[in-house]
């Protein structure tokens, strides 16, 4: 027995989509405007993995290449801000989403926010420091922040802090996003 | 697996050794046949005792040393992790759900609840002079017992 399950295709299928997605920025018109993302760092061969020694190598030499094994990607549909994290959120890589979240919410003309963690594969709390507080600088500005798709790890956190109970968390993106169209 | 196996690593108390600790200790602990939560657990508590020793025991500074040590003795696995740092003051205060001495930094208090709520077993000492040292265990039933 493995133990380390396999993610389905329909991940990688997914990734695959979100790049495509990306990529055909341009014709999909106005509606979706991609601010910045770090989406080429992600190889189908790492989420392959199976064994742990081979995926400790892939998560170090991650590390190794580019400094953080944490990808973020923006994208603004309307007034709401949708970021994607990918990988490990800690102590080391929580800067660089607070930073990015941070620009993008002053600068953007966005009033709400979409946290969208289907591929956040691991996180402690210096994950729910950072998201607390961006959910307070948006709170502050009067709009609000939800969050989907997170893996039960992640889930069990924000259980465990009370975040559950302050946040709204959705099964999908669409869901998530349906439900601010509402609001603004 | 039965009987008896350990590991010590000691590292720089840079912010990049955290994955690189919690990481290591997890591959170490497969070896009782973990399941995917319990490895999960573990890699949480790994982050958050080491990123409690850079941030508050050395207070961001690189040139301290973190220990950590896993030993596994039947189907436990302890894990004690050290620094040589500030230590803590008062550790009824340090442990309660939500303190933090660093709200400023985006902490939310919630590292020992953490801790205490993934590990079956779980002590804190802490002096200021000696640092602060975590000793904590888990059971890992077998995969394999479960389903025989
Ligand atoms: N290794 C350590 N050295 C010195 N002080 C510590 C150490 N570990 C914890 N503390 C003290 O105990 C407090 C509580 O720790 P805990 O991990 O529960 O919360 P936090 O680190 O402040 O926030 P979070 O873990 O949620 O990011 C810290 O704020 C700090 O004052
Ligand atoms: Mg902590």
């Amino acid at each position: 027995m493995t133990r380390f399950s396999s993610p389905p295709l329909c991940r990688i299928m997914s990734i695959q989509t979100t790049l495509l997605l990306v990529l055909s920025e341009g014709r999909n018109g106005s509606a979706i405007r991609r601010i910045g993302d770090d989406t080429t760092t992600v190889s189908a061969e790492s989420l392959l993995s199976v064994n742990p020694a081979q995926q400790a190598v892939h998560a170090l030499k991650g590390k190794g290449k580019l400094g953080m094994s944490l990808q973020v990607e923006l994208e603004q549909h309307r007034n709401v801000l949708v970021v994607r994290l990918r990988g490990e959120l800690d102590h080391h890589t929580a800067d660089i989403v607070r930073f990015k979240m941070e620009d993008a919410i002053l600068r953007g003309r966005c009033d709400h926010v979409v946290l969208s963690l289907k591929e956040l594969i691991f996180m402690d709390s210096s994950g729910l420091g950072v998201i607390l507080g961006r959910y307070k600088l948006v709170k502050s500005r009067g709009g609000k922040m939800v969050v989907c798709d997170t893996q039960a790890s992640v889930k069990r956190l924000f259980e465990l802090s009370g975040l559950f109970k302050i946040l709204s968390f959705y099964e999908t993106e669409r869901s998530a996003l349906a439900s601010l169209e509402v609001v603004s | 697996m039965s009987g008896h196996n350990h590991m010590k690593l000691s590292f720089a108390s840079r912010s990049e050794n955290e994955a690189f600790a919690r990481i290591t200790v997890a591959a170490f602990v497969t070896q009782l046949d973990p399941t995917m939560e319990q490895l999960d657990e573990i890699k949480t508590v790994v982050s958050e005792a080491v990123t409690n020793a850079i941030i508050h025991g050395y207070n961001g500074a690189t040139d301290g040393v973190v220990n950590v040590e896993a030993e596994i003795d039947g189907d436990t696995v302890l894990i004690s992790i050290s620094d040589q740092g500030r230590g803590i003051e008062d550790l009824e205060l340090a442990r309660q759900p939500l303190f933090t001495s660093r709200p400023e930094l985006e902490r939310s208090g919630m590292g020992f609840t953490i801790m205490e709520n993934f590990m079956d077993e779980f002590d804190v000492v802490s002096s200021p002079t000696g640092g602060t040292s975590l000793k904590m265990k888990k059971r890992i039933e077998s995969k394999k017992a479960l389903f025989n």
